[in-house]
């Protein structure tokens, strides 16, 4: 089949560095709360990592440290978070996507940086879907994973370039 | 609680037998012992290896961006083995063209979705080795064919044992510009003053190894899997721009030709100083980059006894040195940097280099190089023998974040680290990245810790690998994969053995034995090639701790860590005093849980027909149950008879027995380390052997016996087995807050976001 290609002319830099030491792994820890309808998830990522592809893509203004500890407005860089993480972190339930909401993030001392999001008035199927592709084209090692708990139960999947959707039940 | 009545009899235990796996001694894993590596892990009688000399007349033309070389090769065949030919490594020819190394990875529709992704697709770049010359010293050339990465070169006859043999070579290449085409060695340029920074390495045809392992290791590279290369000495002659700075492998030779009086009396008070001293300082160096030298220098450089040859060369350098003292030799510690890496690098980089080689000397075996150098660069971390190359750049203004300079901290820790895996404690790179990366990784966990107290390092304790072990196991390598074929670069070569040598250290052999092994192995192996196998063989031999079962879960397995706390069951023993017991039972009976229609009944059944008719109760109703009759202190009188004094003094002890019931669901078999906290606010911690489940491989369970009742009990109470599932490590059970749940918590510190809203607030006010 033949298909045409419509390129997005983002003008990215492309380099990249072969030996940065990219840790090329992010992690989700995920929990639907039942009686509350609510999902919490936690999105933690090596800052090294993610900092340089967003600061490349202008997605954010400055390094996360410096938007943690800014007294600036940062407003437009939490909405372009929002919006970045959700493209490539998406729950969906019988095929629609759940809006999750960024309600903080925290850089941690040894170089990780945490985002927390939740959805409310989630009513989850008994088998969703979760996409998690993030910094997977900009590495191509890149490997992702969830832990999903609800009540004492736990599951774990794997995210990989050829495998970005999990089913997960609830 | 349960009451639990003895019977003075030995029970026979009844064992089932099952296959030995998780325990099974690692056998056909292992290479059979030799002439060459013995039994024990330590360098047989006949152990060889191969020598390769070289003097090197390298031009580095700054104009162009370009090395061209010239290099004489001396191999010395110390093996028992005719060689009939000679296998070279041409790393840079992973930037030629028609390299493997773009050809295999996977593409797909998806990677093309912006300009910038076509635009990359096509980017050329006119990379590797261009080979012009390979003869004889006599001028004759010599045969030779080239396969990717890999140079033969044709003998007319066979390298016997102990011959040698010298050949030259000629070539040049482009240099990559690491922004760009990426790779672990090249330039960096700054617009701002159009200057270059050059950090080379891989840049001269290098013998492979050949070894009683593998014969030939002429694996390609593939660009993950490093090196392997044998010892030699160097002699390199390096021309550059004359306003260049150079910092190479080695002792410089010709300090009188390329450095100013100014610059030599500096580096004698350097060589004697315990602080860093500016050879070159920052006034000198923004002045020296204004101008363009059009003439060259040669800077001499000799290294004994190294695998490799690295330089770093650029008018915008900062030299700084000082001395340090080790084994009764002054090593100088050095760094190299642009005004762009202040005021990090002129603060930190010489005492992080100073403080890393004296850590590790303590912790492996002792440096012997003359000097150790750290480069900045912008973002990479690589390694070379002696000189390494650094990330960690502050912001244009100067200032920089905490993120930043731990990251330095860090990258120079463990770049310089990499002198001794695998400078010195040379193994093969391109088959075990592992044996380097991961032991380094945790000589860079202990050096970091003595460096700050309380150091976040990112890799090392047990609770950091969890994420990445706990779950699914079809995508996670054991670590004795090959390099070129590992899932997850970083948690698996790095963090998972830095891991594991934390876990030995720390739990399950002790700091003394695991120190003394692991100095024993580094002892042994120094300036040899060592294997997975002679690693693990020291490690045991040197501490009698039988480690096969650890080797074969941790190296071998992508098992995680995950013991659950099942149950736990309270007993108290029978004393048989019927004082006591009958007491005792009276009050349980009273104390326990009523049924709600019993409760009811006494409120709506005014009176039974028996509180009415007193007919009606017999012996059986009317007699007390827990009265203790001359019967009950006849029988036990007659037990007390029975027993010696110690054994009534433990019937009566009031001790409480625990029975506590394990799961292994993570597979990896583990310590199991218990705190027990008693009612009265005290704990104790009892560490059980891994060897608990050498039997019974999945459920276990063990019996506790404390003078004091517990109220809750924790396993893996300090986080030290990499347990991946911590909700099931508590009785009574208990879910440990999500990340999401802690961020709740501390919201008291408040988000950004809320926060700007109460300036936003205050502002309008």
């Amino acid at each position: 089949m033949n298909s045409k290609i419509l390129l997005i002319f983002l003008l990215t830099l492309f380099g990249f560095e072969a030996k940065a030491h990219e840790y090329y792994f992010a992690f989700a820890e995920m929990e639907y709360k039942e009686q509350e309808q609510k999902i919490e998830l936690t999105l933690i990522f090596s800052s090294h990592d993610l900092q340089t592809v967003w600061l490349r893509e202008n997605i954010i203004s400055k390094g996360f440290h410096g938007l943690q500890n800014t007294a600036q407005s940062i407003y437009q860089d939490m909405d372009r978070m929002e919006v970045e993480l959700r493209k490539e972190f998406q729950i969906s339930n019988e095929g629609k996507h759940i809006e999750l909401k960024l309600d903080g993030f925290h850089l941690t001392e040894n170089g990780m940086v945490e985002f927390y999001l939740s959805a409310e008035k989630v009513v989850l199927e008994n088998e969703f879907e979760v996409h998690f592709s993030t910094l997977m084209k900009e590495f191509p090692q890149q490997q992702n994973k969830i832990t999903y708990r609800n009540k004492a139960n736990k599951q774990t999947a794997v995210f990989l370039q050829q495998q970005q959707t999990q089913k997960l039940t609830k | 609680m349960k009451k639990i009545t003895l019977f003075c009899l030995s029970l026979l235990t009844g064992l089932g037998f099952q296959a030995q796996t998780k325990f099974a001694q690692l056998d056909i894993e292992l290479p059979t012992p030799n002439e060459f590596r013995n039994a024990g892990g330590a360098p047989g009688h006949n152990y060889y290896q191969q020598k390769a000399d070289y003097k090197i007349y390298l031009t580095l033309d700054d104009e162009k961006q370009q090395i061209k070389g010239e290099e004489v090769i001396t191999y010395t065949n110390n093996s028992p083995d005719n060689l009939e030919f000679l296998w070279l490594q041409l790393d840079q020819n992973l930037f030629a063209p028609d390299s493997d190394t773009k050809l295999i990875e996977i593409e797909k529709m998806e990677d093309f979705r912006s300009i910038s992704d076509v635009t990359k697709e096509f980017f050329h770049f006119d990379g590797g080795f261009k080979i012009e010359q390979v003869q004889a010293l006599s001028g004759q050339s010599l045969k030779y064919a080239i396969n990717k990465t890999m140079m033969r070169i044709d003998l007319a006859k066979p390298l016997g044992s102990k011959q040698s043999i010298s050949f030259k070579i000629k070539w040049w290449f482009n240099i990559n510009d690491r922004s760009k085409v990426g790779g672990r060695a090249g330039l960096e340029y700054f617009d701002t003053d159009k200057n270059y920074i050059y950090t080379i390495a891989h840049f001269f045809p290098r013998m492979c190894v050949y070894s009683d392992v593998e014969g030939w290791q002429n694996k390609q590279f593939l660009g993950s899997g490093e090196f392997a290369l044998p010892f030699g000495d160097y002699e390199v002659h390096l021309t550059v721009p004359e306003d260049h700075i150079v910092g190479a492998t080695g002792e410089l030779q010709n300090a009188a030709q390329v450095l100013t009086a100014e610059q030599r009396t500096r580096f004698k008070t350097a060589a004697s100083s315990d602080k860093p001293v500016l050879i070159v300082n920052q006034a000198e160096a923004e002045e020296n980059e204004k101008e363009k030298a059009t003439k060259n220098k040669t800077w001499i450089f000799k290294a004994v006894n190294v695998r490799d040859f690295a330089f770093a060369s650029s008018r915008k350098f900062m030299w700084d040195a000082q001395g340090v003292k080790i084994g009764g030799k002054n090593i100088l510690a050095m760094s190299y940097y642009p005004k762009e890496g202040n005021p990090l690098w002129e603060r930190y980089s010489t005492k992080l280099v100073a403080h890393t080689i004296r850590t590790y000397s303590k912790y492996t075996c002792d440096y012997t190089y003359p000097v150790a150098i750290s480069v900045h660069t912008n973002r990479i971390g690589m390694e070379y023998p002696m000189i390494c190359f650094n990330g960690g750049r502050p912001e244009k203004d100067g200032t920089y974040s905490e993120d930043t300079k731990y990251g330095m901290w860090g990258v120079i820790i463990h770049e310089v680290g990499h002198n001794f895996f695998p400078m010195i404690i040379n193994s093969d790179e391109r088959q075990w990245t592992w044996m380097d990366e991961g032991l380094n990784t945790f000589v860079q966990y202990l050096t970091e810790q003595e460096w700050e107290r309380g150091y976040p390092s990112r890799r090392g304790p047990a609770q950091y690998i969890t994420d990445y072990m706990r779950g699914d196991k079809k995508y996670i390598s054991p670590i004795m994969t090959n390099s070129e074929s590992i899932f997850q670069f970083g948690n698996n070569a790095y963090g998972k053995p830095a891991t594991a040598l934390n876990i030995l250290r720390e739990t399950i052999m002790g700091r003394e034995l695991f120190d003394f092994a692991f100095k024993t192995y580094c002892e042994r192996w120094k300036f040899k090639h060592p294997t997975p196998a002679d690693f693990f063989r020291t490690m045991e031999e040197a501490s009698a701790v039988d480690l096969d079962w650890f080797w074969r879960g941790w190296f071998y397995s992508s098992d995680f860590v995950d013991i659950s706390l099942d149950e736990v069951n309270h007993f108290e023993l029978n004393t048989g005093n019927p004082d006591m017991e009958m007491k005792l039972s009276s009050e349980e009976d009273k104390n326990k849980p009523e049924f709600i229609g019993n409760t009811r009944n006494k409120e709506s059944i005014k009176k039974t027909v028996n509180e009415m008719d007193p007919d009606i109760d017999d012996f059986y109703a009317k007699r007390n149950k827990y009265a203790v009759d001359t019967l009950h202190k006849q029988q036990y009188d007659e037990i007390k008879k029975k027993l010696t004094q110690e054994e009534l003094q433990m019937l009566n002890s009031g001790k409480h027995f625990y029975e506590l019931k394990f799961t292994n669901v993570g597979g990896l078999v583990s310590p199991i380390i218990i705190q027990a906290n008693f009612a009265d606010g005290t704990n104790k911690v009892i560490r059980i052997p891994a060897e608990i489940w050498r039997k019974e491989e999945y459920k276990v369970s063990k019996v506790l016996i404390f003078d004091k009742e517990v109220k809750s009990i924790q396993i893996d109470p300090f986080l030290e087995t990499a347990d991946c599932d911590v909700d099931n490590n508590a009785w009574p059970s208990k879910m440990e807050p999500t990340r999401y749940q802690l961020f709740q918590k501390a919201r008291d510190r408040e988000n950004p976001m809320q926060r700007q809203k109460r300036v936003d607030e205050l502002n309008k006010k």
